[in-house]
């Protein structure tokens, strides 16, 4: 499947559409854009997503951006759907953002052709 | 800790050759109270990405995921012993799962208990550290 990167963001980013639902109760989810950042070791959600999909704190981790030292933040589990269909749990933590960030936890399971001068990226399964 | 304190008078300018731009956090004064802190654009970027993440909840907010964590912490000497490496679930301060990555172990907490609640950790000695991106520049806001 093939998508357009996002020519909002300064480079233009690599986008694709996911599900994210409440890890026990898939009724209760949200279609979000979701960008994909190598450089990011787990995935983010939005803030917003904890009010709603009512998601419970499953646990803790210590995160560092850029050189900052590192601090505890709550940790997520949310069932993440591709658009191939491609499904399953994970945990997350919360970002200010509108859309997903998709760390190395969930790139690293797929195979992604990045055509950048062509802006556009294909996820091949 | 700042290291230089200015007053601020109407005509103060900071000067881009300022020696202690870039290097210092600069607190300005109104009226002998500090009113403004000019730091260093490394330090903004720690700072901004700090701000990336939600704040961690306060413990005594959600008292059924700190009795877990409390049993976590408790149990973690012994689960040193026998998986480390591996992560576990704790649910009703008791071992729940134990799976070699955190979606397995999400995935049998679900199947087993449904929507329960649960303290999720990595059996390690030291917590790992995430290493996640900082603050990214959006141009303009666009659906994708």
């Amino acid at each position: 499947m093939k998508f357009k990167y996002n020519e909002s963001e300064n480079p233009p980013a690599p986008f694709f559409p996911v599900r994210v639902a409440h890890p026990a109760n898939r009724d209760q989810s949200l279609a979000l854009p979701a960008k994909l950042d190598t450089g990011s070791d787990i995935t983010c959600i939005p803030e917003a997503l904890i009010a709603q999909l009512v998601l419970d704190k499953w646990g803790e981790i210590e995160v560092m951006g850029f050189e900052a030292h590192p601090i505890s933040v709550p940790l997520y589990a949310v069932h993440l759907e591709l658009p191939s269909g491609k499904r399953g749990y994970l945990n997350a933590l919360a970002f200010s953002a509108d859309h997903v960030l998709l760390g190395r936890d969930v790139i690293n399971l797929l195979h992604i052709i990045l055509d950048g001068p062509n802006l556009t990226l294909e996820v091949l399964d | 800790m700042p290291q230089v304190i200015r007053e601020a008078q109407s005509q103060y300018i900071v000067a881009p050759n300022d020696e202690a731009l870039g290097h210092e956090t600069i607190i300005v004064q109104r009226d002998g109270q500090p009113f403004v802190a000019v730091v260093p654009y490394t330090e903004y970027q720690q700072l901004m990405a700090l701000k990336m993440v939600a704040p961690p909840a306060s413990p005594s907010t959600d008292p059924i995921f700190e009795r877990n964590r409390i049993a976590f912490q408790k149990l973690l000497p012994d689960l040193l012993k026998t998986h480390r490496g591996k992560w576990v679930a704790i649910v009703n301060e008791k071992v729940a799962v134990i799976g070699d990555s955190s979606a397995l172990v999400i995935e049998e907490v679900i199947r087993k208990f449904g929507n329960v609640r649960v303290y999720v950790q990595e059996v390690l000695e030291t917590r790992r550290v995430y290493r996640i991106p900082g603050p990214r520049v959006v141009v303009r806001a666009k659906s994708v």
